[in-house]
């Protein structure tokens, strides 16, 4: 079970909307390497890793990858909010909100909808925390694209935050793994 | 220039302690990297703990670990 924390793991404080940054940012709400996707594949894939640490390095990412995605939305929100539809059809973000209005829906930024095939879980530990390790270079990667494109600093902040945090779940799926390798290699854990 | 023999985290001969079982008080040692490290297998540097930053600098940063700052 989880708590819940009335607050985002960094502080989100947009004061201007940017309606074409909120569609970029939105794929790693609901894209192919956004934090949905993290955060159900290593919930899911806790279940049948071989030891204790390793369980609770995948709970506690997978619980983080919560908060993140609560992160993404809150940005999505603050650069949509109120922002007219005229405004919108003019900057070319119309098609989105022709579906959703200015709704945080899971998908990319070109709208295809979350799907669980963004995500892998096998019973094998090896090939769950080797497909983990590029998860998380490739929302490294994508957060670069972004950081890229922004230009305001309170866009900028959180995503620089974000995509440090990837390299940090590197590290820590990096360990997960050594510690598997360690104990199927000794066989002593059993 | 950091001497890389005396930095923890990139010396490969430092064994950091992994706690594997709470029940036997069974420890696996894990060193920086691995002893023999075999062939079509992925590693990486095990993590030691040397100091964590202030909370604020840490929260700006992303992380309270200096050496995980990239």
């Amino acid at each position: 079970m989880w708590l819940y924390e009335k607050k985002t793991q960094y502080p989100i404080n947009i004061k201007k909307p940017d309606p074409r940054m909120a569609m970029n940012i939105l794929t790693q709400y609901g894209g192919p390497n956004g934090e949905l996707a993290a955060s159900l594949r290593y919930l899911s894939q806790r279940f049948s890793m071989p030891t204790k640490e390793t369980k609770a390095i995948l709970n506690d990412i997978g619980t983080e990858e919560l908060a993140h995605l609560e992160m993404i939305g809150t940005m999505v929100h603050q650069l949509m909010d109120k922002v007219p539809p005229k405004e919108l059809e003019r900057l070319h973000v119309d098609t989105l909100y022709a579906v959703h209005g200015r709704a945080v829906y899971p998908s990319d930024s070109n709208g295809v909808p979350f799907t669980a095939a963004y995500i892998e879980s096998m019973e094998d530990p090896i090939a769950n925390l080797n497909e983990n390790l590029a998860a998380e270079q490739k929302a490294r990667a994508t957060y670069e694209y972004l950081i890229r494109m922004a230009d305001d600093p309170d866009v900028i902040d959180p995503l620089r935050f974000l995509r440090e945090r990837e390299v940090v779940h590197y590290q820590r799926f990096g360990e997960a793994l050594r510690i598997v390798q360690e104990v199927m290699g000794s066989k002593k854990f059993y | 220039m950091e001497n890389p023999n005396l930095n923890p985290n990139l010396n490969p001969n430092v064994v950091s302690i992994y706690a594997g079982n709470n029940c036997t008080g069974e420890v696996t040692l894990i060193p920086v990297m691995p002893m023999r490290p075999e062939l079509a297998q992925a590693y990486i540097p095990y993590q030691i703990y040397s100091r964590i930053m202030p909370a604020q600098e840490a929260l700006k940063k992303g992380t309270v670990f200096p050496e995980l700052v990239k």
